[in-house]
């Protein structure tokens, strides 16, 4: 049976097609490529072993994880215990500051 | 004061033959956890999620309009759940000796005792350390009184204070190592 074919249509000018908005496409991809950091701030009154206990709890993070954290809170002042989009890091601070724990979320660098 | 498990194969606890001192601490540890009006408390509790300049002040202020409420239900219901459990603690009771005197009977062990089911154990967590954080903010506590010596006896209710920081996180510490952390 012989293959039948057919002309290809007539290409389409230029101007049917709209200019991409660039900037707005590379805006979009921008704000949802930048990660954002939790971070702990140490405070003197809360104990050691409650903020360990709320990294195991939140994170799921092994003790000796917890612990890592927990000290870098305690002798450089902060850490940063998560990384990732946006809104989750909004509700890891909520629920931080549920543990009454100083935590902000930052832009990742 | 002692300290034991309900029962065998219970994690819930039982703090028995508490003194006066201490019981008094313990009635009172949902009021000292209550911030009130006080800004500085207030500000340790519910503090800034974000750096401020910028987007900060926009996302602080829908923190504080949309999220703060939710974490104020979340300790108020801790509070009543501490509440409930130190209920049976009420009562009359000779107040404490104040600040600057000691009286050997705030240290005699009573027949009060105070139930901690293992599943208050985390509003109990909470709570202890909100009233940390308020009592500490309130007086201008911070790195330097938390590593001085506790004075004894108190000579003053900023003295109290101190030992109302401390005993909270005895029983704090009591309450993770039962929960295994």
């Amino acid at each position: 049976m012989p293959l039948i074919t057919r002309d290809p249509p007539p290409a389409l000018p230029r101007s049917a097609f709209p200019e991409p908005d660039l900037e707005l496409e590379e805006k979009t991809a921008t704000v949802t490529d930048i990660p954002w950091n939790v971070v702990v701030h140490n405070d003197p009154i809360t104990k050691m072993n409650y903020v360990t206990m709320v990294f195991q709890k939140l994170f799921g993070f092994g003790r000796e994880r917890a612990e890592r954290h927990m000290l870098e809170v305690h002798h450089k002042g902060r850490s940063i215990v998560w990384t990732g989009v946006r809104e989750r890091g909004e509700l890891y601070v909520q629920q931080l500051h549920g543990y009454q724990l100083l935590a902000t979320l930052e832009k990742s660098l | 004061m002692k300290m034991r498990r309900k029962e065998a194969g219970s994690n819930d606890l039982v703090f028995e033959e508490i003194e006066p001192f201490f019981l008094d601490m313990l009635r009172r540890l949902p009021a000292f956890s209550d911030p009130g009006e006080d800004p500085a408390a207030n500000a340790r509790l519910y503090s800034a999620p974000m750096a401020s300049g910028g987007d900060g002040d926009e996302f602080n202020e829908d923190w504080e309009r949309f999220v703060e409420p939710e974490i104020r239900d979340l300790f108020r219901t801790a509070r009543a759940t501490v509440e409930a459990d130190l209920a049976p603690l009420s009562g009359d009771m000779p107040p404490a000796a104040p600040p600057g005197t000691f009286n050997p009977a705030d240290f005699t062990p009573t027949e009060h005792q105070l139930e901690i089911p293992q599943r208050h154990a985390e509003a109990w967590l909470s709570v202890l350390n909100q009233a940390r954080l308020v009592i500490a903010a309130r007086r201008g506590i911070g790195e330097r009184e938390m590593s001085e010596d506790l004075p004894f006896p108190p000579l003053s209710e900023r003295d109290m204070d101190l030992h109302r920081i401390d005993f909270y996180d005895f029983v704090q510490h009591i309450l993770l190592r039962e929960m295994g952390y």
